[in-house]
């Protein structure tokens, strides 16, 4: 039986906050509700084994559930998310039976050490990862992608209004099949859709992915400053639109470093099951990761720039020329 | 390409650009067309005198303008890539197909990809729409149900 997760609060924000802060290998059925009486139903039909509640909501508050819960004797975990926790309101929702609280903002980390400490997520064995890069390497791969996205951000801000948060993006050397994992896992909710590219140039190719929340449709219509017309594919073309600018930028800007162009292949939604494709030989890749964050819109989204061993050996032999 | 351009690659190349088979039409900064290939006026029978500083939506008024210019926008501003795919629109141009037996489909499907064109100063002067024939593609797609690699 897979784990019933329920977040429950009333602002959409934090919501998509609070679902982005839990381990992305952690594999749970995941509901939502926005406010205490919806909730509360989630929990008596099955879906709240873990509850992530907010303590100030309408029609019934966070400590309205909690009592509610211990009153109808629900089988159901409460950690307690709430902005600032005095301390005699810490004291009270543990004696109703919370579990432990988080504050917000969500912290990944820490997160994740709670739900370890309570026993409800262990981590995957990660195997033992080689030096791919060494620190010099991985410090250039850094300055490399800053510099790619702060070039594109002016030029994406008048695209698109100035809505976008300029994001810092995340380096690392990641095991293919726990990447594997994270993709299949948000391709299989609802939820996600993930847009993938390839692109290639000087014999150096890589994948992109671009992960989105469906609920978000409106807004990519009013970024993109589109109309979001009733046809079921409207949705996936501006998915697909924002797609090509986000990872082209981030590309472009990567390659005119390095004097490599990058040639974009047709982008596409990813295929249903990761079983249709072939798996790759290769262990590990580098990962960059970059999180979009459009507050004005409510618009949330992630890219994950990838190359397998074979093509950074190619860029490591490219920057070592640039670094010496 | 490696070489400056001779007068005789000149030649080549616009022999290789008539034959080739695959839709291109180029596009200024006003979204007029400057460039328009053999493949685009043997299957739309607009020949390029006619095309030539013609807005898209003048040739084919059925697409809609403002949608169509939106798409270029990034093209221009962030020198990226942008694409039209089968699976969202089954085609950009409509191309009838006229084939009796061995036809596929009642028009051509396409993936179009629209790319910047630099000038000297490295700022994009023109835009180039790259039209693919995927009808093939798009009717092994619907037998199965499931999108094909390209």
């Amino acid at each position: 039986m897979t784990l019933q997760v329920l977040i429950c609060d009333d602002s959409s924000f934090a919501r998509k906050q609070m679902a982005r802060a839990l381990p992305p290998d952690w594999h749970i059925d995941l509901h939502f509700a926005c406010d205490g009486l919806e909730g509360l139903e989630q929990i008596r039909h099955g879906h709240g084994e873990v509850v992530f509640l907010d303590l100030t909501m309408p029609n019934l508050d966070g400590y309205g559930v909690l009592e509610k819960i211990r009153q109808e004797d629900l089988p159901s975990m409460v950690i307690v998310v709430s902005g600032d926790i005095q301390p005699d309101a810490q004291d009270r929702v543990k004696k109703l039976g919370a579990l432990s609280f988080i504050k917000k903002p969500i912290d990944l980390d820490k997160t994740k050490a709670l739900l370890k400490e309570f026993g409800l997520f262990e981590e995957a064995e990660t195997p033992k990862k080689t030096e791919l890069i060494s620190p010099a390497q991985r410090d250039f791969y850094q300055e490399l992608f800053n510099v790619a996205l702060g070039q594109a951000a002016d030029r994406l801000a008048k695209l698109l209004d100035g809505y976008v948060n300029l994001p810092v993006p995340q380096i690392r050397i990641r095991a293919v099949e726990e990447i594997r994992a994270q993709l299949e896992n948000l391709n299989n909710q609802a939820q996600h859709a993930i847009v993938c590219q390839d692109f290639v140039g000087s014999g150096i190719s890589g994948e992109a992915f671009m992960i989105f929340n469906t609920m978000n449709a409106p807004e990519l219509a009013i970024l993109l400053n589109q109309n979001l017309g009733d046809q079921a594919e409207a949705a996936n073309e501006l998915m697909i639109d924002l797609s090509s600018i986000l990872i082209g930028a981030c590309v472009r800007g990567m390659g005119e470093q390095l004097g490599i162009y990058f040639n974009q292949a047709f982008p596409s939604l990813l295929k249903p099951s990761l079983a249709q494709y072939q798996i790759s030989s290769c262990q590990q890749a580098l990962a960059i990761e970059i999180h979009y964050s459009m507050e004005k819109l409510d618009i949330e989204c992630d890219l994950m720039v990838l190359f397998n061993e074979q093509a950074l050996h190619q860029l490591n032999n490219k920057i070592d020329y640039l670094l010496d | 390409m490696s070489k400056s351009l001779q007068m005789q690659d000149f030649h080549w190349l616009m022999d290789i650009l008539q034959n080739i088979d695959v839709g291109l039409v180029v596009l200024d900064k006003n979204y007029r067309v400057q460039l328009w290939n053999a493949f685009m006026e043997n299957h739309s029978g607009i020949g390029p005198q006619s095309a030539q500083d013609k807005k898209i939506h003048e040739l084919f008024p059925d697409i809609e303008q403002k949608w169509l210019e939106q798409k270029f926008e990034p093209v221009f501003f962030l020198k990226t890539q942008a694409f039209i795919l089968h699976q969202q629109r089954p085609y950009l141009f409509r191309f009838s197909n006229a084939k009796v037996i061995s036809g596929l489909a009642p028009f051509m499907y396409q993936n179009v990809s629209i790319i910047p064109i630099l000038d000297i100063n490295r700022e994009v002067s023109h835009i180039c729409l790259i039209v693919y024939d995927v009808t093939a593609l798009a009717m092994a797609e619907k037998a199965t149900n499931t999108p094909l690699e390209n």
